[in-house]
């Protein structure tokens, strides 16, 4: 398994580490936010981690919150926040490092169809700016939005498929979310 | 019947699930049992020996003793208003003993072969006075080690020894009142500061009273004992006062005599026991730390467990149990431990107990077996006991008011929110961010963990002046006495330190399960499992630090003072810890805090993230 170019399969736990700081961001299932701190807290942790200082990691994190549309939650705790703002959030922590790649882990499986809607439309949006996003999941409509589609079976890479933008017409028409 | 089975096997059943929180758990309630019984068994030895010994000798109320000069006026002190019986007085000499490998000084009565009325020494084996054979008081024969049958030595003249005895007219060994002239000096003495004839830390023995005066060639040289009867014992004190201070004392008697003293039983009782309750009060304040300690165990156990009670009452309820067989099952497991923690605490406190107090040996009924009392035993229950139910009590209440729907559903409690220590850690290195996130999640523990360092520390700072105050060899303690005090602070040291070793042990432990998901995540985030060990390990070692400079100023101090307060000591003449002592200690405690939280740390540092996270979606 390779990561521009560098093998990574075979690497020591601390270079994992390294690798996570700066080539890879985590979008989850279960957005796993920190409960007890703020939105804006929760994003800038990433950069803290990385070695930023407290000032450009704020700075960093409230940019990206305004990039997700929360800049009038950065304050508010998890639990004060709706699912799709949640896993905005988490997308906003993933950035924090300006990562390579963000890999997320059925991003919208505890979604309901609207907050769906507002993560496949920050993808998309992420996507057109550059960023190289992977996305895991087990709904064919939500793998349709991508460029390149992987198929997996028991653990191994069964297909490969170059989509080209999907249909014509709008996103949410493709994926059946909308009418 | 069947509610009671299943009821006890629940409780079992979730014991042996949890079997390293249920041992955690007895280790904490068993340490303060037993430090618990120790104290109290103490108290019962300071006090009940002596009276028992009083009633089996019928001893006397007050105690003359004079020189041979005085004797003209003992009748006038036997008419003495308020006496009602006496016996002597017998003649009593110094003696050099000899046994194998062993030279003491001793004040030798002489007794007649038959019982008297008052005073008669209890033989504890052995048989009584006999020409050419000789008694020796319990607790001295105990100290110097000698049996009846041995032979031993009296100015150079052979005797058998016969009996062992114990008597209330004197403290026994080596509390000893003196008798004879030119006196005695107890306590630690070298040899350059003991006039020529003083005796030091003299036994006591009985002879015949023929055997008594054939140890000294000159008669004049004999003092005399004599027991009195009161009418009225409580006021004994009365007595003495008012004849010590009437014509039987003559202090300028011109033939150079030792005058009159008169000791009554209550100054005999506060001697016997002075090192028994010396001991006591010691052990009395270790177990109040301890229990504080105890408290602060039982308070991260059950904090720790309280979410999954709480699942586990929902489950109960599904199944159609009721409010009150919910409690009955959270009660009996708490219970079991308590009750097997009570009856360990009370067998290894009263087994233990003989080595504390030796001092009482040569007292009828403690000759190294000082005994439980029921009253020990219902206490010591009772505080287990209080200690689970209190334990059970929030879970039982709050399972029995929770809906089963609820109680399901519920999660774990979420973590707290501590917003000054967010923001300060975000200043911080990596590993110290971590930490400070990790104690902003559960700041009450973070204040348990203070508290328990600053109590450890607070009982070594007094360990640490009254090892150094006995180093001096304090007035009126002998070396053997030292030597049990001594013992008595290594039992506390080590109970506080165990104590304390299973607190920083579990409260790191909780702390790891805690923050599985924060670690994980952190991890996810980037942080390297060892900036997650050492978090963990920080998380728990600045608290630490905390606590064990609290636990020197004002703890330290603080409890030192209240020792002095509640013994009535003098805190001028203890010698306070230098100044690096106090930093080898705060030094010495963060070490040790860093290797017991290693282990656990370094497991918490290396779970596998991606089961912890996935594990959180299951």
């Amino acid at each position: 398994m390779s990561l521009n170019g560098r093998r990574i399969d075979d690497i020591c736990e601390k270079a994992l580490a390294r690798l996570r700081r700066t080539a890879v961001g985590f979008v989850f299932q279960a957005f796993h936010l920190m409960e007890e701190l703020t939105a804006v807290e929760n994003v800038e942790l990433a950069a803290l981690l990385a070695g930023r200082s407290p000032r450009a990691a704020r700075r960093r994190a409230e940019e990206l919150l305004e990039q997700v549309g929360l800049t009038d939650r950065a304050r508010f705790l998890p639990s004060a926040l709706s699912g799709g703002q949640r896993q905005r959030v988490a997308i906003a922590r993933a950035l924090s490092n300006e990562p390579l790649v963000v890999l997320a882990d059925e991003p919208t499986g505890n979604l309901d169809s609207a907050a769906t809607m507002e993560v496949l439309q920050l993808f998309k949006d992420l996507h057109e700016s550059g960023q190289t996003l992977v996305v895991v999941t087990h709904d064919a409509r939500i793998a349709a939005t991508a460029d390149r589609m992987f198929s997996m079976r028991d653990g191994a890479l069964v297909d490969e498929t170059r989509l080209t933008g999907g249909s014509t017409g709008r996103l949410g028409a493709l994926v059946g979310l909308e009418d | 019947m069947g509610r009671i089975l299943l009821v006890g096997r629940l409780a079992l059943r979730d014991l042996q699930r949890r079997r390293t929180e249920a041992a955690l758990l007895l280790i904490a309630i068993l340490a303060a049992t037993t430090t618990l019984t120790l104290g109290l068994v103490l108290r019962d030895a300071a006090s009940d020996p002596y009276q028992s010994t009083r009633a089996a000798t019928n001893g006397p109320d007050a105690v003359a003793d004079f020189s041979s000069a005085g004797l003209d006026r003992l009748e006038k002190l036997v008419s003495a208003a308020g006496v009602t019986d006496h016996s002597g007085p017998y003649p009593v000499t110094a003696a050099k003993l000899q046994t194998s490998g062993t030279t003491s000084d001793v004040q030798a009565v002489g007794r007649d072969a038959a019982s008297v009325s008052v005073d008669q020494p209890k033989v504890i084996e052995g048989s009584w006075v006999s020409d050419g054979g000789v008694v020796l008081e319990a607790a001295f024969a105990n100290a110097i080690g000698v049996r009846v049958g041995d032979t031993l030595t009296l100015e150079g003249r052979s005797f058998t020894v016969v009996g062992e005895a114990v008597t209330a007219a004197m403290a026994p060994y080596p509390g000893s009142s003196c008798l004879v002239e030119p006196g005695c000096l107890h306590g630690a003495v070298t040899d350059d500061t003991v006039p020529a004839g003083v005796l030091r830390n003299p036994g006591l023995v009985w002879l015949t009273q023929a055997d008594v005066r054939s140890l000294t060639s000159d008669p004049a040289s004999l003092s005399y004992v004599l027991n009195l009867k009161l009418a009225d014992p409580a006021r004994a004190q009365t007595f003495v006062d008012t004849n010590t201070a009437q014509p039987f004392v003559d202090p300028d008697q011109g033939d150079g005599g030792r005058p009159l003293t008169i000791q009554s039983w209550p100054e005999i009782l506060n001697e016997a026991t002075e090192l028994a309750r010396d001991s006591q009060i010691l052990l009395l304040i270790g177990a109040w730390l301890l229990g504080l300690l105890a408290v602060a165990s039982l308070s991260v156990l059950v904090g720790g467990r309280m979410a999954d009670q709480t699942r586990r009452v929902g489950l109960l309820k599904a199944v159609g149990a009721t409010p009150s067989l919910v409690a009955a099952v959270l009660l009996a497991e708490y219970l079991l431990v308590a009750v097997v923690a009570a009856a360990a605490g009370l067998a290894i406190g009263a087994l233990s107990a003989p080595l504390l107090t030796e001092s009482s040996s040569g007292l009828v009924g403690s000759a190294g077996t000082p005994s439980l009392t029921w009253s020990t035993v219902a206490l010591v229950t009772a505080v287990a006991l209080a200690v689970a139910v209190l334990a059970t009590a929030v879970p039982a209440v709050r399972g029995a008011r929770t809906s089963t729907v609820s109680a399901l559903a519920d999660a774990a409690r979420p973590p707290r929110r501590t917003g000054w220590l967010i923001a300060l850690s975000t200043r911080l290195p990596v590993p110290l961010l971590l930490a400070l996130q990790v104690a902003a999640r559960r700041p009450r523990r973070v204040v348990l963990g203070v508290v328990s360092i600053a109590v450890t520390v607070s009982g070594i700072y007094v360990l640490l002046v009254l090892n150094t105050f006995l180093g001096t060899r304090p007035g009126g303690y002998t070396e053997a006495q030292v030597e049990v005090l001594r013992h008595v602070l290594g039992v506390w040291t080590v109970i506080l330190l165990s104590l304390a070793a299973v607190n920083a042990i579990v409260i790191t432990w909780a702390t790891v399960l805690d923050n599985r998901h924060a670690s994980a995540l952190a991890r996810a985030l980037g942080a390297t499992p060892q900036e997650v060990t050492v978090a963990l390990a920080a998380a728990q070692v600045l608290p630490a630090l905390i606590g064990a400079v609290l636990g020197v100023f004002p703890g330290g101090f603080g409890l030192f003072a209240a020792i002095m307060a509640i013994t009535g000591g003098d805190g001028d003449r203890a010698t306070l810890p230098s100044l690096w002592q106090l930093l080898a200690v705060v030094l010495a405690t963060v070490l040790a805090v860093t290797a017991l939280t290693a282990v656990p740390a370094r497991l918490g540092g290396r779970r596998p993230v991606t089961e912890t996270l996935q594990a959180e979606l299951a």
